[in-house]
């Protein structure tokens, strides 16, 4: 079982991409058969996501009224632990809340000898706006990532776009940076290098 | 396990979504403020809808208002099912929707830079306005 955490700040499109990965996964040729699962976490204790997905047919599970990087630290361990024993799916997709330290949930996954991958969102429309009152949340999430999705391209301009790079580079120079949008197509090689598919480190 | 900072003074987790109707929760986890509430309400889920967009316009504004920033506002309606019963005795044809269950109205704010009780204050104004509008719809 791996898992792949999906990171960013609230608004970003995590659910969006989640939803994207977890189709792209079940319904591509390199997914034939691999079960997938859908880990939900909400700092607060109504999740709107969790109404929607739950009209979807993927398995999914919830973790609310917590942050799963410290609060929740123990219910992830163990729901994590049941996961694997009980129903084993190939791949679980972690949704984590807007503010969690990713690298703090890949510390207990790897404490039960899980590998997995970090994915961090971030919203291109809102980078300007928050990235100076909110750099405590968003830096861990940047600098501790596997792959970077610059998400909502089409609300920002080319050169915001290249500015944001520039600053997410200087972050995090390691880790695989994609532009997308995800109202429209994104394409499949972005998302085998989400999931890790095509540099096998998943 | 280390924690982030403050997250002793807060109680631990639930692993199931607790809906607690016509309640505002609001809970602060390390500068970030999460409120919300849940109310049951019968009515056409079109004239809902105009009500929830009503409140949650308002409530985006209040937080820019207040100079503070919001993390998501979201809000989910579980519209149950419902049976539409159509008659004719003349020419004319008649049209009577009658829902099974009550519609369930979530609404989650995740916001920053605004002081948890007003920001408590502001949801249960918003919920008491989507009651009172839901109760002149009916």
């Amino acid at each position: 079982m791996k898992v792949l955490i999906v990171s960013g700040f609230l608004g970003s499109g995590k659910t969006s991409l989640v939803l994207r990965l977890a189709r792209y996964v079940v319904g591509n040729s390199h997914g034939d058969g691999i079960q997938v699962m859908i880990v939900e976490n909400e700092i607060g204790e109504t999740s709107i996501d969790q109404s929607f997905l739950k009209t979807l047919p993927l398995q999914v599970k919830n973790l609310f009224a917590g942050c799963a990087c410290c609060t929740l630290a123990d219910e992830v361990a163990d729901t994590f632990r049941q996961i694997k024993e009980e129903i084993g799916p190939q791949l679980v997709i972690l949704e984590a809340t807007g503010v969690a330290v990713p690298s703090r949930i890949r510390g207990i996954l790897e404490g039960l000898g899980i590998p997995s991958r970090i994915c961090t969102v971030v919203d291109a429309g809102r980078w300007e706006r928050i990235k100076i009152p909110l750099k405590n949340i968003l830096e861990p999430q940047l600098t501790e990532t596997d792959c970077i999705c610059i998400n909502k391209t089409d609300c920002s301009t080319q050169d915001g776009l290249e500015a944001m790079e520039k600053e997410i580079t200087a972050l995090n120079k390691e880790a695989y940076l994609s532009r997308m949008s995800l109202l429209g197509n994104v394409e499949d090689q972005i998302l085998d290098r989400i999931l890790g598919w095509s540099d096998g480190r998943t | 396990m280390e924690g982030h900072e403050g997250c002793h003074a807060h109680e631990h987790g639930k692993i199931e979504q607790r809906v607690r109707l016509d309640t505002v929760t609001v809970r602060e986890h390390q500068g970030t403020i999460a409120g919300s509430f849940s109310i049951k309400t019968a009515g056409p889920p079109e004239v809902l809808e105009e009500a929830l967009a009503k409140q949650l316009k308002g409530l985006a504004r209040w937080v820019a208002e207040k100079e503070g920033i919001i993390g998501h506002i979201k809000a989910g309606m579980e519209i149950p099912e419902c049976v539409e019963f159509f008659s004719i005795t003349d020419q004319t044809l008649y049209k009577k929707r009658e829902m099974k269950q009550e519609t369930v109205i979530h609404i989650a704010a995740i916001v920053f830079l605004v002081e948890p009780g007003e920001l408590k204050e502001k949801l249960m104004e918003c919920m008491q306005n989507l009651q009172e509008a839901c109760r002149t719809m009916m």
